[in-house]
């Protein structure tokens, strides 16, 4: 079809845009937001594939090392907005060494010489370092409107008060569980305040930076959009006079409880008062005292994060029955069975519901009847049909809660359950026919984990996910399955999936190798606890091209750190990373 | 006590400036990264591209070449799937005897006197030192764990890990206790959060 060449393909493309001009052709796909549209377009000839570039506004990239900037430029030259992740998520579980990598400095010099359109810029899981952050304020300053630095770490609190004195245009001050050196204090924030009226979103939450009230009340007042403010700990008594101020605040996280210190005033809990549009709210360290603060304010919340409190699970349940507008809720369990079942009586409205992992020993910190079993889980999935994310710690469960589930939450995009090791014996084993049913009817299913112990999913459950996960894009599977068998035959299926994580499983080497050929879409693969070959070389069995494949070692000092090793595999036109530590053995490509 | 500590020689010398030239860039590179005067080359057509360098049969046999010492040994006919095993094994050593600053010995069995590498038989050597990666028992012998019931053994080592904000707040919490009431007694949570994966990260992004 077409000519050969150039020509050729001018002709093709021609004759697919049916004779629209590039312009217009540019405009229609503007209007095409999904990400993954964008690929599918992109593929359809060369010609829409640079009709796609110039007009893309925003891209992700999943990992960093995947390609280089100079490629990412030469593509997309219009970017306006970019997003680049690093670190394994393993990471934030405190499983990857401080010097595996993830450094953003190549990446911001390069983003400083071209990227003439950028105005947002996101780095998760990288680091930082204050030379970075000097040399894109050089560059972008003028042109920044959102800046997020997450889960990041390198840099001190003087190169956010040159970003703050700099970036006047800054609408989103992104800093979330950054690791940050505080050398001046908090006079960044007074920078702010000082140089930027325009602000939208300022977030240092589960960041160590201290944050005084007199500074942060100057940033409410001269930040009069200010929409939503999330910090780290700051006593809450000294922030009452800041909501008053903060009329347009819409959301707030952070503040603390702390009842050593607190003065009797202040011990006045009518006393606390919360601007009228405020709807999201995440308050450190609250306790069953203190809860009553929110009380006339519950039935306006449309999400509350209780993750970090010292609620018992009655407690949760009072609050919990006052709000029932909620959309977003995020608790650890010790909210209990009979916590969820006042969530599923009262939060019809539920979408997102997160259940971490609180304390584990017995009769200690946490309430005696904070445990997740079935019983929770069913009484969501009957009661919340709006679920599209639902992350959950269980104790016990059984395969009619998973059926549940499947037959009630058909809207759910993001499945993820932990099987905690608090209860010797399960009720049900193994949970087969569960996840077979759940999956079946979770069609929208797009991200999904399953983290549980040895028995509880054999190989043949392992085949149900392969064949039940048509649109699964991502998958964490922690101690399924039994022997290679199930690897393999999961590897069959699953034809979406990009991302796998496994932890715990213990497949040999030759089969994660063969599992990792099989699996048509992956490009990433992130392996801990696997039977390593006699020779090390079964895993050379999955050798392609632009497969880079890395092994982690573990920290000899740790004691049994065998069996931690890591395998990380991950598709890259980058070829093989310049920066590897002794720990981060790249062995593939050889050079 | 280092794993290519003896000298089997078999095959010819070193021979040819190609061969020289191509084995002093990999012993810079090896040295620079791993900081030990050990250093290994493959003889094979194309080795720079990242293209599967070991897929095309070399024009000379597949000949491995190991600088340890101040000797020079090398091995004809080594299957690259070896090499790289081989290769793999060397970077692990260096990089456990870079990680520990002050100790002489970075790999932890003794040699066993090998047969020739240039068989195609695996060397006790090999797998004793491979073992160290291996996920089998911490006895450090070679195992190929079949049984069900060691392979929850194995599973029991990597307990659930917990998110590090979570950890923290637990942390902070146990603190307050401690300092609010420190002679009351406290239980003791040691080695409760070592490691482990957790699972529930925001729906938004991995």
């Amino acid at each position: 079809m077409g000519g050969e060449g150039e020509d050729g393909e001018r002709r093709l493309g021609r004759m697919l845009s049916f004779g629209i001009p590039d312009t217009a052709l540019g405009l229609v796909m503007g209007c095409v937001e999904d990400p993954w549209d964008r690929d599918a377009i992109s593929l359809v000839c060369r010609h829409w594939c640079r009709v796609d570039a110039l007009s893309r506004k925003h891209v992700t990239v999943a990992m960093a090392y995947s390609t280089t900037p100079e490629l990412l430029f030469r593509r997309f030259p219009c970017l306006e907005s970019l997003k680049l992740k690093a670190k394994p998520r393993a990471a934030m579980f405190n499983l990857i060494s401080d010097d595996w990598g993830g450094s953003a400095s190549l990446w911001i010099r390069q983003l400083s010489a071209s990227f003439h359109f950028l105005k947002a810029l996101h780095l998760r899981r990288m680091i930082v370092s204050d030379d970075d952050i000097d040399v894109l304020v050089r560059a972008k300053a003028h042109m920044l409107v959102s800046l997020k630095l997450d889960r990041c770490s390198g840099f001190s609190t003087p190169s956010i008060a040159l970003v703050a004195r700099c970036c006047k245009k800054l609408e989103t001050l992104f800093l979330e569980e950054s690791s940050i050196a505080e050398k001046e204090n908090d006079e960044w924030i007074r920078e702010l305040a000082a140089n930027n009226s325009v602000l939208e979103t300022l977030n240092f939450y589960l960041t160590d930076l201290r944050a005084s009230p007199e500074y942060l009340t100057l940033l409410v007042r001269s930040c009069q959009r200010l929409k939503t403010l999330k910090i780290s700990e700051c006593p809450m008594p000294d922030l009452i006079s800041l909501f008053r101020t903060a009329q347009t605040l819409q959301e707030f996280a952070g503040g603390s409880f702390d009842d050593q210190d607190q003065a009797v005033e202040s011990r006045n809990y009518e006393n606390y008062y919360f601007p009228p549009l405020l709807h999201h709210l995440s308050l450190l360290y609250m306790g069953t005292k203190e809860m009553q603060i929110l009380f006339p304010y519950a039935a306006a919340l449309k999400k509350l994060d209780l993750q970090f409190t010292f609620l018992s699970t009655e407690d949760h349940c009072q609050i919990v029955q006052r709000c029932p507008n909620l959309e977003i809720l995020e608790v650890r369990d010790v909210i209990g069975d009979r916590g969820l079942e006042v969530v599923a009586q009262t939060c019809k409205k539920l979408q997102r519901l997160r259940v971490e992992r609180g304390d584990d020993e017995q009769g200690g910190l946490e309430d005696e009847q904070g445990r997740i079993s079935q019983v929770g889980l069913m009484a969501i999935a009957q009661g919340c049909p709006e679920l599209t994310y639902w992350a959950i710690h269980v104790s016990d469960i059984t395969n009619a809660a998973l059926e549940a589930i499947g037959t009630s939450s058909r809207n759910l995009n993001d499945f993820r359950l932990v099987l905690l090791d608090r209860e010797a014996r399960i009720t049900e084993l193994p949970l087969d026919s569960g996840v077979r049913a759940l999956l079946r009817g979770c069609t929208k299913l797009r991200r999904f984990a399953f983290y549980v112990r040895p028995g509880v999913l054999s190989d043949v459950g392992l085949g149900y996910i392969s064949e039940f996960s048509k649109s699964i894009r991502y998958m964490l599977l922690g101690n399924v399955g039994e022997s290679d068998q199930g690897l393999l035959q999961f590897s069959k299926g699953c034809p979406s999936l990009q991302k796998l994580e496994l932890r715990g499983c213990f497949f040999t080497e030759r089969a994660l190798a063969i599992a990792a050929l099989q699996l048509k879409s992956l490009r990433y693969l992130w392996v801990q606890g696997y039977k390593a070959s006699p020779t090390g070389a079964d895993l050379m069995a999955m050798i392609r091209p632009f497969w880079n494949i890395e092994f982690i070692a573990p920290d000899q000092d740790e004691p049994c750190s065998e069996g931690k090793a890591q395998i990380l595999a991950y598709y890259s036109l980058a070829g093989r990373r310049a920066d590897c530590p002794p720990s981060v053995i790249p062995l593939y490509p050889a050079c | 006590m280092d794993l290519l500590e003896r000298n089997i020689k078999k095959g010819e010398e070193v021979t040819g400036k190609e061969q020289e030239r191509k084995e002093e860039e990999k012993k810079t590179t090896q040295d620079s990264q791993q900081g030990q005067g050990l250093s290994l080359s493959l003889a094979s057509s194309s080795s720079r591209s990242g293209m599967l360098p070991m897929s095309t049969p070399p024009a000379n046999p597949a000949q491995l070449t190991i600088f340890f010492g101040g000797s020079v040994c090398v091995y004809d006919s080594v299957p690259p799937e070896k090499a790289q095993a081989i290769m793999l094994i060397a970077a692990a050593a260096a990089a456990a005897a870079a990680t520990k600053s002050n100790t002489a010995t970075a790999v932890k069995p003794p040699i066993v006197p090998a047969a020739t590498f240039a068989q195609a038989a695996v060397s006790p050597v090999l797998t004793r030192s491979l073992s160290l990666q291996s996920t089998s028992v911490a006895t450090g012998q070679p195992q190929v764990v079949a049984d069900p019931s060691s392979m929850c053994k194995l599973q029991a080592d990597l307990p659930i890990a917990r998110r590090h904000s979570l950890q923290r707040f637990l942390e902070k919490r146990r603190d307050r206790i401690v300092n609010k009431a420190p002679y009351s007694p406290v239980k003791s949570y040691e080695g409760m959060e070592s490691a482990g994966m957790d699972v529930t990260a925001e729906g938004k992004a991995e």
